[in-house]
């Protein structure tokens, strides 16, 4: 049994008189503690494929399976990062992490959920600023909370969609090694490694290559290719970028964007 | 002497010798001199032209830009040398319809038990009322907002509801309900209920979806969603509405208090109206004026120390 699996999965969003269809029979296998990146063009369903896996849409054909049971909603097993930093403008760095955790229900006690909020804090480099409100902070430390209230839930399963789209390139690079050292190297905990399963939506190659375990390409609606990436994981990030293989995966993804813009002109929908 | 603090000396000096302390002289000669009209006792007004010209020698020794207090008391000060003018000096204007003001002012002395009293009694019923319609409106609009059925079917009772003017009412419910106190809390909350409700209504449909959809993939339940995340949200709009509702509040409560009350600021000018007082009535209006003027800035402070925070 995988972690998540969806199963023939299709998705129409029924307007009036007109149905659009977002998905159309996907079938995606995620193992336990693999890092999926999902890449296409904009529209093309990936953030939709998103809110499915955390329960805040449903398919309208097929199954969406974590550990075997169907999603009836969203849950303190899965957790989320969005592209535009959704921390909660009222509260400070450390009550938005700490409201994270008071929804896992682990702990009751005010104080120890207040630490448990400052070290994860203290994880993604902002010690600093723990009593700063949103307001107060860059795009690229807001993300860093929105990380951090993430890990500090202790969920199975990440869902990152799109979380570095709007951040400028020195943060972005700075946020991927976060996110390979706390997410996929799983150092984000005192006592033991804690790999999670994760779903990382981009449009970014690069950073997809980067990140990921294994690639999914896009297409409109549907699931085009998969793509292994297996590089071992002591590389630097220098030694995989100057790495055959990488470019190897580079070419292949470039060629599959050619070949969905080629196809998109050709048909009737076209949306860069 | 450091130059900051010859600097700070000029200043003071600068608000000493200036057109409002030339305004505030004058004043306080026509008090002394003798004019054609008898007034009673003037040390109630000389208090409060005082009391003028000393906060506006702090405000401008304290910062030298203070244009707005500069222009505001002078215009303060012309109006109180003309109003001195026309009653005690030449005695121009109608005595009943236009009082020294040597002798509005000291009808805060002769009357201060009755305005105490008022003051009391009115905020007594203002705050009473204005916390029902405040938890209600806000806790059943949150509620509501968020219930897809309950909105429908309640947003246009409230759409037919809410525009009927409190006043249309307030004499029938002061004749249904048992005492006067009872009935002006009941005219105060019906009439801020609906706003307060329609707005927190509105507040939870507006609300950014981001934030909605954050909240729901942490897997927040209902009562969390409503209070912990729409509701903090929706402060910032609340504490601002408060402040239309304040002199809401305060016309209906008026209103209510010259209908049936045996105190209160509204009974007051109520009663020297009756007795064509006209004295005691505009010393009653200042005074009202003074209350609210208090209330919103204890709203001013409440604002700011309550909220720290910005939308991102």
């Amino acid at each position: 049994m995988s972690k998540v699996e969806m199963n023939n999965v299709s998705l129409a969003f029924h307007d009036e008189d007109k149905t659009f269809l977002a998905l159309d029979n996907i079938n995606i296998k995620i193992e336990e503690g693999e890092f999926v990146c999902i890449i296409g063009t904009s529209g093309c369903g990936k953030s939709t494929l998103i809110s499915l896996l955390a329960g805040l849409n449903f398919p309208t054909q097929g199954d969406v399976l974590i550990d075997g049971e169907p999603v009836s909603g969203t849950g303190t097993n899965r957790g989320m990062v969005f592209q535009h930093y959704s921390l909660f403008p009222w509260l400070t760095a450390k009550k938005n992490v700490a409201f994270g955790i008071k929804q896992t229900n682990l702990y009751k006690d005010k104080k120890i959920i207040d630490e448990i909020a400052v070290e994860f804090l203290k994880q993604v480099g902002l010690e600093d600023y723990i009593d700063k409100y949103p307001y107060q902070l860059s795009g690229g430390m807001q993300q860093r909370v929105a990380i951090a209230r993430t890990l500090a839930m202790d969920t199975e399963i990440l869902l990152l969609d799109e979380p570095f789209g709007a951040i400028d390139p020195k943060n972005r690079l700075a946020l991927q090694d976060l996110t390979i050292k706390l997410c996929k190297k799983g150092e984000n905990h005192k006592n033991r490694k804690n790999r999670k399963a994760a779903v990382f939506v981009t449009h970014d190659i690069d950073e997809a290559i980067i990140l990921a375990d294994r690639i999914v390409f896009m297409e409109p609606k549907r699931v085009k290719e998969e793509i292994t990436v297996d590089f071992p994981s002591e590389l630097s990030r220098e030694e995989i970028i100057s790495s055959p293989r990488y470019s190897e995966i580079r070419t292949r993804l470039m060629n599959l964007f050619y070949q969905d813009v080629g196809n998109r002109i050709g048909g009737e929908e076209v949306v860069l | 002497m450091k130059p900051n603090e010859r600097q700070k000396k000029f200043h003071f000096l600068g608000s000493l010798v200036s057109l409002v302390t030339l305004l505030y002289l004058a004043l306080m000669a026509l008090v002394y001199l003798p004019g054609k009209r008898v007034v009673q006792s003037p040390v109630c007004f000389i208090v409060v032209a005082t009391a003028l010209w000393l906060y506006y020698i702090y405000q401008t020794g304290r910062h030298r830009e203070k244009k707005q207090v500069k222009d505001i008391t002078t215009v303060a000060y012309l109006f109180l040398i003309i109003w001195e003018l026309v009653t005690k000096t030449f005695n121009i204007a109608l005595k009943v319809l236009f009082p020294a003001p040597e002798d509005v002012f000291n009808v805060f002395y002769t009357e201060r038990e009755l305005m105490f009293k008022g003051i009391f009694s009115s905020m007594y019923l203002l705050l009473v009322g204005m916390g029902i319609a405040l938890v209600l409106g806000n806790l059943l609009g949150l509620f509501v907002g968020w219930n897809k059925r309950l909105n429908n079917d309640l947003y246009p009772v409230a759409k037919v509801l809410s525009p009927i003017p409190p006043t249309i009412y307030t004499p029938y419910l002061i004749a249904l309900l048992p005492t006067f106190s009872s009935a002006s809390i009941a005219v105060i909350a019906f009439g801020l209920f609906w706003p307060i409700f329609m707005s927190m209504i509105n507040n939870v449909g507006s609300m950014d979806r981001r934030i909605i959809d954050s909240a729901r993939a942490m897997g927040v339940n209902t009562p969390t969603m409503l209070l912990s995340v729409i509701l903090p949200y929706s402060i910032p709009g609340i504490v601002g509405g408060l402040r239309v509702q304040l002199s809401v509040t305060f016309m209906i409560l008026m209103m209510a208090e010259m209908i049936g009350a045996e105190s209160g600021l509204g009974f007051f000018i109520k009663k020297y109206s009756d007795y064509a007082d006209y004295t005691s009535v505009l010393a009653g209006i200042i005074l009202v004026g003074v209350v609210i003027t208090i209330l919103n800035s204890l709203l001013t402070v409440i604002e700011n120390k309550t909220i720290k925070w910005k939308t991102v």
